[in-house]
C-alpha cells in the first residue's frame, strides 16, 4: 500500500515538474515561434540556485523556518532563471529559428559544463554535499515519505496550476495576440507596431522563470541534484512533449507529457523483454523514432495549436456545439 | 516535337491556378501564352517541365505521357524550361552556368562548340566567361539565362517573360534572338506580359485568365481581337 | 605542456573538426538542415574502421601489417560506412520532410541522431573499445637526438626524457626528464635489446599528427577539386543555390543530395578513423561532443562554405587547445567553444566565409 502511494505521488510530483516545463517551454516555442533547445538549462539554474540559496541561507541562520526559506529558495529560482533568460534571449533578437536553437542549445550545455566545475555546489557530484544539509521539516525530508510527498503533490498542483494561469492569461491578452504574430510573422508583426524586443525578452523571461520554479521543486523533491540530470537529452525530451502535444496548445501539452512519462515508466515496470534486454532499454530509441515519426506524419503535433475542448471529435463527445453553431 | 496539355488542373495548396487548360503547341511553332498576373501563366510552364504536379488532366509531349515525370526527366526529353526572372546560378560563373545548361549532355566536344556558338550569338558572354554571374547586368543575365537553356539543345523551350525588367532595345534583341531559336527548328512556348512583342514572334497565342483560357487564336487574330486590345495592347 | 606543443595538438583536434565541419557544411548548403546526425554518422565510421582492423589483424589478411596503405584503407572503410549510413538516413528520415519547415527537419535530425546513439550503445559494448591501430602509427615523435650509449646508465640525469625503441620500432620509455635512470629501467631495457638510445627537444611534433595533417590536407585538396572541377560537384553547387533550376537542367536533385550526404559522412568516417588512431580509443556517444563542436567549427567558418569549414575548425582546435593553457580555463573547454559559437551566430551569424544573405521580406 504504502509502495503504490510512493510510486503514484512520485510519478505526480515528476509530472507536475515535466508539466511546468513544457507548458513554459510551449510559450517560448509554441506561442512564440522562438525555437529553443536550451530549457534543460533554465531548470538547471533554477535547481541550483533554489537549493543553494534554501541549504546556504540554513547554514547561516539555522533558526529560520523552512517554509520561510523555500519561499526565498523559489524567488532566487525564479530569479535567477530569469535572468539567465534575459540573457539567453538577446541573442533571440537577432536569431531566428534553427540558428536560435543551436545557439540555445549551446546555452545549456555551457550551465551543464559551468555547474560540472562550480565548487560551492559540489561540481560533478551531487549537491549537497559535504557538511551541507537541507533544513529540517517535511519539505526537505525524504526520510519522511508521506509527508514529504504530500506536501510536493500540493506544491506540484500550485505550480502547474499558476503556470497555467498566467500562460492562459497572456495569451487571451492583448500581449498574447502580440507574442502570436511573432510566430507567423515577426517583419510584419514589428510594421503592425509590435514591439518584438520586449515580447521576445518577455517570453523568454517568463519561461525561464516558470523553468527555474520547476528547478526549486524538484530539487527539494529529490533532494540530491547534480549537473547530469539536466543534459541535453532533458530539453529534448521536454521539446518532444511540447511538440507531440502541439505547439501552442495547453491541453495537448497535459496529455503529451503524462502520455511521455507515464509509458516508460509502465515499460519499466512490465516485465516484457526485447531482443533479451528489458524493454526499458530500448525506450530512447523508441523515443527517437516517434519523434522522427510524428515530424514526418504529423508535424504539428496531436492537436496542433487547438485547445482539446476546441477539437470537433471532443465537442461532439460531450455534446457541445462546434464552433459556429447554435450560439452563433 | 508537339506539346499538347489537355484540361489542366493544378494549385497551391487548395488554391486552385488552374481549372482545365487545353494548349498545343505544334512542332517548329512559336506559341504565346498571354495574361494578367496571376492567370496561370508560369504555373502553366511549371507543370509542363513538372515543377508543380497537376492534380488533373494529362501533358503529352509527342505520343508520350509527360505530367507525371520530375524536372530532370522532363529535361532530359529535350523539353527546357527557361524560367522567369532568369534564376542564374550567381555564385557560378558564365561558363559554369552554360555548362549547367549542357549538363544532360554527353557529347564534350558538341558542348564545347556550343559554348562558342553561344558566346558568338551573344557577344557579351564571351568577355565575360570567367565573371560570376550575379555581377552581370539584368540585360546579360537575361541573355545568359536564354544561352544556358538553348546550350540544352532543346527540343521544346519554355520560356516565362523574357523580357522582364528589360530595356525597349534590349527587348527587341531578345525576341529577335527567339525567332532565330525557331529557324533552328526549337518549338516554342513563350508567356509574355509583353503582348505587343510576343504576337508579332508568335505563330499562335491563348489568352488565360483566373485558370482558364478565354481567348484563343492565330497571332493576327488575337491582335484584332478586341477584348485582347483592350486588356493587353492598351486600347486604341 | 608547453605553448607550441598544445597548438600542435590543437591543430590536429582542429584538423578533426575540419572534417568533420565540412559535411555539415556541405548539408546545410544543400538543404538548409542542420544534420544533427552527422555526429553518429562520424560514431559508426570509427567502429567501422575498429572492426575491419581488427578483422584484417585476426585473419592475417595484411601482410606485414605495417603498411600506410592499412590505415588507408581502414579510413575509406570507414567513410564508405558512414556514407552509406547517411545515403539511408536521407531516403528514409529526411527525404519526406523536404518541403517541411526547418524546425520540423531539426526535430527529425535530433531523433535520428539519438537513435543511432543508442542503436550503437546496444549493438556494441557500451565500454570505450581500445581501438588498436596499425604499427604504422606507432607514436613517434620528431625531431629525436640520438643519445650517446655510453651516457647512458643508472643514476645518470637528462634534462628530456630519454627513450629507446624496441625492435619493432616502438617508442619504449625509459626516464622522465630530469629524473634519474632506475636501475630496474636500464637493466630491462638492455635485457630487451636497447642499444641506441634517444632523447626528445622540449616540443615535438608526433607522427600520429603528421598523418592527420597530411591526410586532411590531401582530402581538403580532393574535395575542392571535386566541388570546383567535377560534373557532380557543380551540380552540387547549383543545387545548393536553386534546386529547382538545378532541376530544370535535367540535374537529378534527389541523386546529388544523396551524394552530397555521401561525400559529407564519408569525411566524417574518415576523420573518425583518423581518431580513433589519435586517441586510441572509441565508444558509442564519441559523436556527441565533436559533431557539436564541428558544428561550431562550421558556423565559425560561416555555414554553407566550404573553404570556412576548414578554417572554422583550424580556429576552433587551436583556440580549444589555448583554453588548456591555465588549469583555471581547462575545464571550461566546452562552455568556451559554445560561448564562441553564441557570439559568432549573434554578430557575425555569416560566419567569416558565409555568404551573405539578407532575409529577404
Amino acid at each position: 500500500m504504502e509502495a503504490l502511494f510512493s510510486r503514484l505521488s512520485n510519478d505526480f510530483v515528476l509530472i507536475c515538474v515535466y508539466l511546468v516545463l513544457a507548458l513554459s517551454l510551449n510559450l517560448i516555442n509554441g506561442y512564440a515561434g522562438l525555437f529553443s533547445l536550451g530549457h534543460a538549462g533554465f531548470w538547471a539554474v533554477g535547481a541550483y540556485c533554489g537549493s543553494a540559496f534554501i541549504i546556504y541561507s540554513h547554514q547561516a541562520g539555522p533558526g529560520i523556518p523552512g517554509a520561510l526559506l523555500f519561499c526565498g529558495g523559489i524567488t532566487a529560482a525564479m530569479g535567477g532563471a530569469a535572468l539567465v533568460g534575459l540573457i539567453v534571449g538577446l541573442p533571440s533578437l537577432r536569431l531566428q529559428g534553427d540558428y536560435l536553437a543551436i545557439a540555445s542549445l549551446g546555452f545549456s550545455l555551457i550551465v551543464v559544463n559551468i555547474l560540472n566545475n562550480l565548487a560551492v555546489v559540489g561540481g560533478a557530484s551531487s549537491f549537497p554535499f559535504g557538511g551541507l544539509v537541507w533544513p529540517d521539516g517535511a519539505l526537505y525530508d525524504l526520510k519522511a515519505r508521506v509527508a514529504h510527498n504530500l506536501t510536493h503533490i500540493v506544491l506540484g498542483v500550485l505550480a502547474v496550476g499558476t503556470c497555467t494561469l498566467v500562460i492562459r492569461n497572456i495569451r487571451h491578452s492583448s500581449h498574447g495576440r502580440a507574442i502570436l504574430s511573432l510566430r507567423e510573422d515577426e517583419v510584419a508583426s514589428a510594421m503592425c507596431g509590435v514591439n518584438v524586443v520586449k515580447y521576445k525578452l518577455l517570453v523568454f523571461v517568463l519561461g525561464a522563470a516558470f523553468a527555474g520554479l520547476a528547478g526549486v521543486l524538484y530539487a527539494t523533491y529529490t533532494t540530491r541534484i547534480a549537473p547530469e540530470a539536466f543534459n541535453f537529452m532533458e530539453s529534448v525530451k521536454i521539446l518532444l512533449m511540447v511538440v507531440l502535444g502541439g505547439l501552442g496548445s495547453l491541453s495537448g501539452t497535459f496529455i503529451a507529457v503524462i502520455v511521455l512519462y507515464e509509458v516508460p515508466e509502465l515499460l519499466r515496470m512490465s516485465h516484457v523483454t526485447i531482443a533479451g534486454s528489458p524493454v526499458a532499454d530500448w525506450w530512447v530509441m523508441l523515443y527517437a523514432l516517434v519523434l522522427v515519426m510524428l515530424m514526418i506524419l504529423r508535424p504539428q503535433g496531436l492537436l496542433g495549436s487547438k485547445e482539446l475542448f476546441e477539437c470537433a471529435g471532443i465537442r461532439r463527445l460531450f455534446g457541445m456545439a462546434g464552433r459556429g453553431g447554435r450560439e452563433a | 516535337m508537339t506539346l499538347r496539355l489537355e484540361n489542366i488542373e493544378a494549385g497551391y495548396g487548395g488554391i486552385a491556378a488552374l481549372r482545365g487548360v487545353s494548349i498545343e503547341v505544334r512542332a517548329g511553332e512559336i506559341v504565346a501564352i498571354l495574361g494578367a498576373n496571376g492567370a496561370g501563366k508560369s504555373t502553366t510552364l511549371k507543370v509542363i517541365s513538372g515543377l508543380v504536379r497537376p492534380s488533373g488532366g494529362a501533358v503529352y509531349l509527342e505520343d508520350r505521357r509527360i505530367d507525371r515525370l520530375r524536372p530532370y526527366e522532363t529535361a532530359r526529353l529535350g523539353l527546357v524550361h527557361c524560367p522567369e526572372g532568369r534564376r542564374l546560378f550567381a555564385n557560378m560563373t558564365v561558363l559554369e552556368n552554360l555548362e549547367m545548361g549542357a549538363y544532360q549532355r554527353g557529347d564534350k566536344a558538341g558542348v564545347k562548340r556550343d559554348i562558342e556558338k553561344m558566346t558568338g550569338l551573344f557577344d557579351v558572354l564571351g568577355s565575360r566567361r570567367a565573371q560570376l554571374a550575379g555581377t552581370l547586368s539584368g540585360g546579360e543575365q537575361q541573355m545568359l539565362a536564354l544561352a544556358r537553356a538553348l546550350m540544352a539543345r532543346p527540343k521544346v523551350l519554355l520560356l516565362d517573360e523574357p523580357s522582364l525588367g528589360l530595356a525597349p532595345m534590349l527587348i527587341e534583341q531578345i525576341f529577335a534572338t527567339i525567332a532565330q531559336i525557331r529557324r533552328e527548328g526549337v518549338t516554342i512556348l513563350l508567356v509574355e506580359q509583353n503582348a505587343h512583342m510576343a504576337l508579332e514572334v508568335a505563330d499562335r497565342g491563348y489568352v488565360l485568365e483566373t485558370g482558364h483560357v478565354a481567348v484563343t487564336g492565330d497571332a493576327d487574330e488575337l491582335r484584332n481581337h478586341p477584348a485582347v486590345i483592350e486588356a493587353y495592347l492598351g486600347g486604341a | 605542456m608547453t605553448l607550441l606543443s598544445l597548438l600542435l595538438d590543437g591543430l590536429a583536434l582542429g584538423c578533426i573538426y575540419a572534417l568533420i565541419a565540412l559535411g555539415y557544411t556541405m548539408v546545410y548548403g544543400i538543404i538548409k538542415l542542420i544534420n544533427f546526425a552527422h555526429g553518429e554518422f562520424y560514431m559508426i565510421g570509427a567502429y567501422a574502421a575498429f572492426i575491419f582492423l581488427a578483422v584484417v589483424r585476426t585473419t592475417g589478411l595484411a601482410e606485414p601489417y605495417d603498411t600506410a596503405m592499412l590505415l588507408l584503407c581502414a579510413m575509406l572503410v570507414a567513410g564508405a560506412a558512414a556514407g552509406v549510413l547517411a545515403v539511408i538516413v536521407e531516403r528514409l528520415a529526411y527525404r519526406p520532410l523536404r518541403r517541411a519547415s526547418r524546425i520540423a527537419a531539426l526535430l527529425t535530425a535530433l531523433g535520428v541522431s539519438l537513435f543511432l546513439q543508442n542503436a550503437a550503445l546496444k549493438v556494441f559494448s557500451q565500454n570505450t573499445e581500445a581501438f588498436r591501430k596499425p604499427p604504422l602509427v606507432v607514436d613517434r615523435r620528431y625531431p629525436t637526438f640520438e643519445i650517446n650509449a655510453t651516457d647512458v646508465r643508472p643514476g645518470a640525469v637528462f634534462d628530456t626524457e630519454v627513450f629507446w625503441r624496441d625492435d619493432v620500432g616502438s617508442e619504449q620509455f625509459l626516464s622522465p626528464a630530469g629524473f634519474a635512470i632506475s636501475e630496474e629501467e636500464f637493466r630491462w631495457a638492455a635485457e630487451h635489446g636497447a642499444r641506441r638510445f634517444y632523447r626528445y627537444p622540449r616540443v615535438t611534433v608526433r607522427r600520429k599528427q603528421i598523418i592527420i595533417w597530411t591526410s586532411v590536407a590531401l582530402i581538403a585538396v580532393g574535395l575542392h577539386f571535386l566541388v570546383r572541377h567535377t560534373r557532380i560537384g557543380k551540380a552540387m553547387r547549383a543545387v545548393s543555390y536553386d534546386f529547382e533550376t538545378a532541376g530544370l537542367m535535367g540535374i537529378n536533385v534527389d541523386r546529388v543530395i544523396s551524394f552530397t550526404f555521401f561525400i559529407g559522412a564519408l569525411l566524417a568516417g574518415a576523420g573518425a578513423a583518423l581518431v580513433g588512431m589519435y586517441y586510441g580509443t572509441i565508444k558509442p556517444t564519441m559523436g556527441i561532443m565533436p559533431g557539436l563542436k564541428a558544428f561550431v567549427a562550421a558556423v565559425i567558418g560561416g555555414i554553407g562554405s566550404i573553404p570556412g569549414a576548414l578554417l572554422g575548425g583550424l580556429a576552433l582546435g587551436t583556440a580549444e587547445s589555448l583554453v588548456q593553457l591555465s588549469p583555471i580555463t581547462a575545464p571550461y573547454q566546452d562552455a568556451f567553444a559554445f560561448a564562441i559559437l553564441i557570439v559568432i551566430l549573434v554578430f557575425l551569424p555569416n560566419g567569416f566565409f558565409g555568404r551573405h544573405e539578407r532575409e529577404k521580406v
